[in-house]
């Protein structure tokens, strides 16, 4: 504590001192310890994180990266009234997919023309493009869900079809038939359905009831066309 | 408080002689001899920074090279320079993107529910029950479509042309004739026959001096209901042959016919001419003329677009 400064306390002697006049002479006693430390851990924990990410190894942030995607595909597969897509989301997992899924259904050669499938190219762009316009209608409809949100949940639900072209891809090494293309049938069904339950679980939630339908509809559209290439998908 | 920074800024503190009661003067403040902390959010931080370096006794490694620049006043203002200039630029991008393409003015035309959506798919292919077709309004701004049957919105067209172009896309591999630069050609071929329409349209408005409060939202809105009824045509031709095909695209034909005019009469006519009674004189006439060639272009431009799908 200071040492306090003695003010005459009568008004009738002497001239009026002005106000805080002394002030200036209170002096800190220099035996009475007063150091310390103020810290403030939120703050130095966020010092603490963001450094750290920079200094790891490169190792280290891949396992941390591909974990926090391994958690989501689970999600995806066993959808569940969780927030974790959305929550921290990340657009690796719909990239994965992506350039997956475009690597098997693109045609073997450039000369094939008539073969009629996809592109490597053409496919990313329909991905992409699809996702950015059911986003654009979620939007407008009014959901509450933002941009790059929207994005990760419809990328992450591409995993059940991903999974379908593989096994029809499996599949397509036997010989072919109907029974061949009955069984591709049903697989593809099946996931379409699952994908298109995974991203209702995700996205009809940021809409008013009323409206669950009109922004279900364009997801519906958008993995139709999805299983729909993956079905007509012959190999070379 | 203040004297509790001796083991931040002990080198510092000495300079000032102990029997004054000031401030110890942080690195991270401007002025040293202000008599409080200046919490603007560029200062607090460096100086929440060097309290957290300093007083923890954190690995100098990590936390020197932060500290030391945020120690710096200039990196501060440098740092609230930077944040109020994204600021600013995201200011100037929004406001540049509203001129173009008005955000909240579309937004009223996606206001819709599934009962609208329902009711109006029914509208489009049974206008002939329907009596009232005036839009409402509520103290000079029509009700939103949700409210309002009448109302034109921008879901069903933006929805339909997808769904038209996909279901091109589907009838042609089904004869074979499929590649995936067909589905570009197609969107970009409705897409233009679409605004090749709407400017017309506009043109004629503009030299028939209609006074009217059809916007272009609206105009693009009327004309994307006729790619209902050309999903429909398609479908069916894909499902019964070109018997189907004829057969449904008639009827959406006819219906799409009805639609227009009567919805386009109470845009274009003038109050009289809406009830029916018919009004003698060149413009009422002139207009009339207008809506009847509209209302004949939508039958003609849902065959001439889909015939080729259906073999």
């Amino acid at each position: 504590m200071a040492e306090t400064v003695d003010v005459p306390g009568d008004s009738g002697t002497g001239s009026p001192r002005p106000l805080f006049a002394g002030l200036s002479d209170i002096s800190i006693s220099q035996d009475i310890p007063v150091e310390g430390e103020i810290t403030i851990p939120m703050r130095s924990q966020i010092r603490e994180f963001d450094s750290s990410t920079l200094n790891e190894s490169v190792q280290n942030t891949i396992v941390r990266d591909l974990k926090a995607v391994g958690k989501k595909f689970m999600h995806v597969l066993y959808p569940r009234k969780s927030n974790t897509l959305l929550r921290d989301w990340d657009l690796w997992g719909p990239l994965i997919l992506c350039v997956t899924l475009a690597l098997m259904l693109q045609r073997g050669s450039v000369d094939s023309e008539k073969d009629g499938g996809p592109q490597f190219a053409e496919v990313f762009v329909i991905v992409w493009f699809g996702a950015i316009t059911i986003t654009l209608n979620s939007k407008l409809l009014g959901g509450n869900i933002s941009f790059f949100q929207s994005l990760c949940v419809l990328g992450y639900c591409i995993l059940p079809l991903t999974v379908a072209m593989l096994v029809c891809r499996l599949v397509l090494f036997a010989e072919p038939g109907p029974i061949n293309f009955t069984v591709r049938l049903f697989v593809v069904i099946i996931m379409f359905v699952w994908s298109i339950v995974a991203s209702t679980a995700f996205l009809a939630d940021s809409q008013p009831p009323n409206r669950k339908a009109l922004a279900v509809y364009p997801v519906f559209l958008f993995y139709f066309v999805i299983s729909w290439m993956i079905l007509t998908f012959t190999p070379q | 408080m203040h004297s509790a920074d001796a083991a931040a800024g002990t080198a510092r503190q000495r300079k000032w002689p102990s029997k004054r009661r000031v401030p110890v003067s942080q690195p991270g403040m401007g002025d040293p001899h202000q008599l409080f902390d200046d919490t603007s959010s560029a200062q607090s931080r460096g100086y929440g920074a060097q309290r957290a370096a300093g007083g923890l006794g954190y690995p100098a490694a990590a936390a020197s090279p932060q500290a030391t620049f945020l120690d710096d006043p200039m990196s501060n203002v440098a740092m609230a320079y930077g944040s109020s200039l994204a600021a600013h630029g995201k200011e100037l991008v929004d406001k540049n993107i509203n001129r173009f393409i008005p955000v909240t003015k579309l937004k009223y035309y996606f206001a819709v529910d599934t009962m609208y959506v329902g009711r109006k798919l029914g509208l489009l292919f049974f206008p002939y029950l329907h009596q009232d077709w005036e839009v409402q309004y509520q103290q000079d701004t029509p009700v939103a479509p949700r409210f309002d049957i009448n109302a034109p919105d921008l879901y069903i067209p933006a929805m339909a042309f997808i769904t038209y172009v996909l279901v091109a896309g589907l009838a042609l591999g089904t004869q074979d004739r499929f590649s995936p630069d067909i589905l570009g050609l197609q969107a970009s071929s409705a897409l233009a026959w679409l605004t090749l329409e709407v400017v017309a349209i506009l043109l004629s408005l503009y030299l028939v001096t209609v006074n009217t409060d059809l916007t272009t939202i609206d105009l693009v809105a009327f004309l994307g209901y006729k790619y209902v009824g050309m999903i429909g045509g398609v479908l069916m031709g894909l499902l019964f042959g070109k018997i189907g095909y004829y057969l449904v695209l008639g009827w959406c034909c006819v219906s799409i016919f009805v639609f227009m005019i009567r919805t386009l009469r109470l845009k274009i006519l003038a109050e009289a001419a809406a009830e029916g009674v018919p009004v003698r004189g060149a413009r009422n006439q002139l207009r009339m003329y207008l809506t009847m060639a509209v209302a004949a272009a939508q039958p003609l431009l849902m065959y001439w677009l889909t015939f080729h799908l259906v073999r």
